[in-house]
């Protein structure tokens, strides 16, 4: 404090200082105790060093933070990316299995079906129908009960959907001569290949292109597909 | 010696080697600079400059655009059971060289319940089975529901593809995949099913293998059912891996539309039975039947005997492809006659009770007219001769109406013109110019021949009775929804006013007179009143010399009280005694049917019986 006072009562800027009008006070006594004083005063370098100490430990402590919260992200972010196509996986396998149900039901419910299974029920048309008038309770008509033996009106065959196909055999052509060969050289399997062509028709379908194009999809020169994910 | 001289040496030595080194610093730090320049000015070059599009190229190799292709819409009926719709399918391949190369191959035991492997407890390690390549096949052949031999047929031999199954499903293409045989994958393909089969196939139509629509709904609907393909641009690596911090950009593909139909699929299966039925009965070539709503127009079935399964297009006769109803012309025969009295009465020359005397034949200009029944001088009332179906009487009576008047009006009730109903292949039937009539064609249009009409044609004639007068464009598509769910209506189109309400009050009751006041009473439906009018004409040969066989129709209404619905049938050369014929029981059957199934309450005034005779 002394000293502050001291450093305080000294500065005087110089057009702002009193005029001396009275001799100085003699100061030689008092210089020693002054340098004394001085002396004592020591670099205070403790406090500074240890500033500067813990503000590197904190920026190292928060850079260390930092990487941790983008490590933690990343793991979080590559997880969550893991589960995501997991969860679509699951997603495009649940839309495949409910559109397959789907279909299904559709099948289930053509007339023709429902026809079959009423007839497998041992179910019959109606004969012949009357009205019930609530408001008179009458009668109108000759409603018969429907006997046993009555027949509906002919069946319509159910569609073909959903019996797995035999590719229809694609004998490659040959050349005249080469047919000729081929049939001088065994008759034997002459009669094989017609037996097989016959077979397919078993299957009711219209032939499919055994020709399709073959589903190598474009890689782009690499072996892995791409993610085959609709949308974002 | 050596202490003094050696740090002489030294000593020149290093200033030497200093100086010399300097210079080595000097020219290598200058070849350095002369590199770091190049490279330098290499880089602004290229990167700064980019001489030659280096980056456009790179980007162009990296960038790849996928399609995401959009579902095609589907077709629904009007109560949305779905008439035709895409799915997933795959077809099971084979690598017949992968799969040669394991005579024996492992799988791991899938438990059924979790669908987790089974962990053998002794050994602490999943169960793992093993089994030779035959077995593989075998379970194949299960699965695929193939016989064994055509299987391994398909599976053995030296081709890197080969197909073993087309189009299973979903559920079956898992399963096969569960069954690690090794060689065997499968490939996904999008199809086309009609879960219907040929319930309202002809209407609803078909895909060719590529994808074009080649009939019916499919056809005509073509654009709104198509979608808009979208598509998803991103840059990959060269092992094919979508490069994470470039831009992805994605056009979302917009599905197609589906289209809802104002047909009812059950209706629609009723009267294909029908249909049926009656061509069988009769060994006709085909037969026809009609469904229409009278005060809208909305076809309620559309059926054709021997419709084509378009799942199966393939094995129908081509002849079979497409709608009769609506692509063949018969003549109408003697449904036209109705025509004639309803213009009779708008005109003012007639009334239902107007008297006739009818001789037993007619001769006029030269031409004669007799009808299917003998009968001497009668004296008849207009409804009488509509209700046995007199030539004699018609043309006696339609004689009074011009030329062009029996054209006009034939005109205006849709006769030589398309319905415009959006389906494909229709015919506007044939009506030529009453100019061009010649001297017996000008009364035989009067009772329907000499004049061709499409069935549907014909049912709407007696639509537009049905509807006071006015003629509607029979519509056959309900609704369209979009992809965003939204739903757009297709308007009613405006009607034609063909005759007034009141003309076609009389034409009704004449038309009920045929049911009530007949000889023989075959149209009953217990409950409802109904009209209707027989038709029969001789069809002509195909090979357009002469007549070959008959047509025989009928085309009814119900509840004559306030007509709702209208049934036309048409039968096309039924073998066997065409006038013993009566498409009458069908008719009981199929508008009974349609009647009950709409709630269409009982009729509950009195029936017409307008008389045949006069005093």
């Amino acid at each position: 404090m002394s000293q502050n006072a001291l450093r305080s009562s000294h500065v005087v800027v110089g057009n702002t200082a009193r005029v001396l009008t009275e001799p100085l006070p003699p100061v030689a006594p008092s210089e020693p105790k002054v340098k004394k004083s001085r002396a004592a005063l020591s670099l205070v370098v403790s406090a500074p060093r240890g500033g500067r100490s813990s503000l590197a430990v904190t920026l190292l402590l928060m850079v260390a933070v930092a990487l941790g919260v983008v490590l933690v992200m990343s793991i979080s972010v590559s997880k969550g990316q893991y589960e995501l196509v997991d969860l679509k996986s699951q997603q495009s396998e649940l839309i495949k299995a409910n559109q397959s149900m789907e279909q299904e039901i559709a099948a289930k419910q053509a007339p023709q079906e429902l026809a079959a299974q009423a007839a497998a029920l041992g179910m019959v048309p109606a004969g012949v129908t009357g009205q019930i008038d609530v408001r008179t309770k009458s009668v109108s008509g000759s409603p018969l009960p429907a006997s046993a033996d009555t027949k509906g009106l002919v069946d319509i065959p159910a569609a073909v959907i959903d019996t797995p196909q035999a590719p229809v055999p694609v004998e490659a052509p040959l050349s005249p001569a080469a047919q000729v060969n081929a049939t001088e050289n065994s008759d034997a399997e002459d009669t094989a290949a017609k037996a097989s062509a016959a077979k397919p028709s078993a299957v009711k379908e219209t032939p499919k292109p055994a020709a399709n194009v073959p589903a190598t999809p474009d890689l782009n020169g690499g072996t892995i597909p791409g993610p085959a994910q609709k949308d974002s | 010696m050596v202490q003094n001289s050696s740090p002489s040496a030294r000593g020149a030595n290093a200033q030497q080697l200093n100086k010399i080194g300097r210079g080595r610093i000097g020219w290598g730090f200058i070849a350095m600079m002369v590199i770091l320049l190049i490279i330098a000015g290499r880089l602004v070059l290229v990167q700064g400059l980019d001489v030659g599009n280096m980056a456009q190229a790179a980007e162009n190799q990296r960038k790849v655009v996928q399609t995401l292709p959009a579902v095609r819409g589907k077709i629904v009926d009007v109560k949305g059971k779905v008439l035709a719709e895409s799915i997933i399918r795959y077809n099971i391949t084979v690598s017949q060289i992968n799969f040669a190369q394991y005579p024996e191959f492992k799988r791991v035991d899938i438990d059924p319940k979790t669908g987790e492997g089974i962990i053998d407890p002794a050994t602490g390690q999943w169960k793992v089975e093993s089994f030779t390549a035959d077995e593989g096949i075998e379970q194949l052949s299960q699965l695929l529901k193939l016989p064994f031999d055509d299987v391994k047929k398909s599976v053995t031999g030296d081709k890197v593809h080969n197909f073993v199954a087309m189009d299973v499903s979903p559920q079956v293409e898992q399963q096969v995949a569960a069954l690690r045989v090794p060689g065997i994958y499968s490939e996904v393909v999008t199809k086309r099913v009609y879960p219907m089969g040929a319930v309202g196939g002809p209407i609803v139509g078909f895909l060719d293998k590529q994808g074009k629509a080649l009939a019916g709904i499919e056809q005509t609907m073509d654009a709104k059912l198509t979608g808009k393909d979208g598509s998803r641009t991103y840059q990959a690596g060269k092992n094919g891996i979508i490069i994470p911090t470039a831009p992805v950009r994605t056009v979302p593909a917009v599905d197609g539309q589906t289209v809802k139909l104002t047909i009812d699929q059950d209706i629609q299966f009723y009267a294909q039975q029908a249909a049926q039925q009656q061509k069988e009965q009769y060994k006709a070539e085909w037969v026809s039947i009609t469904v229409v709503e009278a005060k809208t127009g909305k076809a309620v079935a559309i059926a054709d005997s021997d419709s084509y399964d378009p799942n199966n297009v393939g094995a129908s006769d081509p002849s079979d492809i497409g709608s009769r109803s609506i692509s063949s012309v018969v003549e109408p025969g003697s449904t036209s006659k109705i025509m004639t009295a309803a213009a009779l009465v708008q005109e003012g020359l007639a009334t239902p009770l107007s008297e006739y005397l009818v001789p037993p034949t007619l001769t006029i200009d030269g031409q004669n007219f007799s009808d299917s029944f003998t009968h001497g001088t009668e004296k008849r009332t207009l409804s009488g001769i509509i209700t046995d179906s007199m030539n004699t009487g018609t043309v006696m009576a339609g004689s009074k109406l011009s030329l062009q008047q029996r054209y006009d009006y034939m005109r205006k009730f849709g006769v030589g013109e398309k319905t415009g109903i959006a389906l494909p292949g229709e015919s506007p039937g044939i009506l030529a110019k009453w100019q061009n009539w010649d001297g017996r064609q000008q009364y035989t249009v009067l009772f329907g021949q000499g004049v061709a009409q499409t069935p549907l044609q014909t049912t709407m004639v007696f639509q537009t009775i049905a509807n006071n007068g006015v003629r509607l464009k029979p519509a056959i598509i309900d609704s369209f929804t979009h992809a965003d769910g939204t739903v757009e209506t297709v308007p009613q189109a405006p009607g034609v006013k063909v005759i007034s309400p009141e003309t076609a009050k009389d034409a009704r009751d004449m038309l009920e007179g045929v049911v009530t006041m007949t000889d023989y009473k075959v149209v009953d439906i217990p409950g409802y009143r109904t009209g209707g009018k027989t038709g029969t004409a001789e069809a002509p040969a195909d090979n357009g010399v002469g007549f070959d066989g008959y047509t025989t129709s009928f085309i009814g209404m119900a509840p004559m009280d306030d007509p709702r619905y209208v049934v036309g049938i048409t039968v096309q050369r039924p073998q066997g005694n065409v006038y013993g014929i009566t498409q009458g029981y069908t008719f009981n059957q199929v508008m009974g049917q349609v009647l009950r199934s709409n709630d269409v309450p009982p009729s509950t005034t009195p029936p017409v019986k307008l008389p045949k005779f006069y005093k």
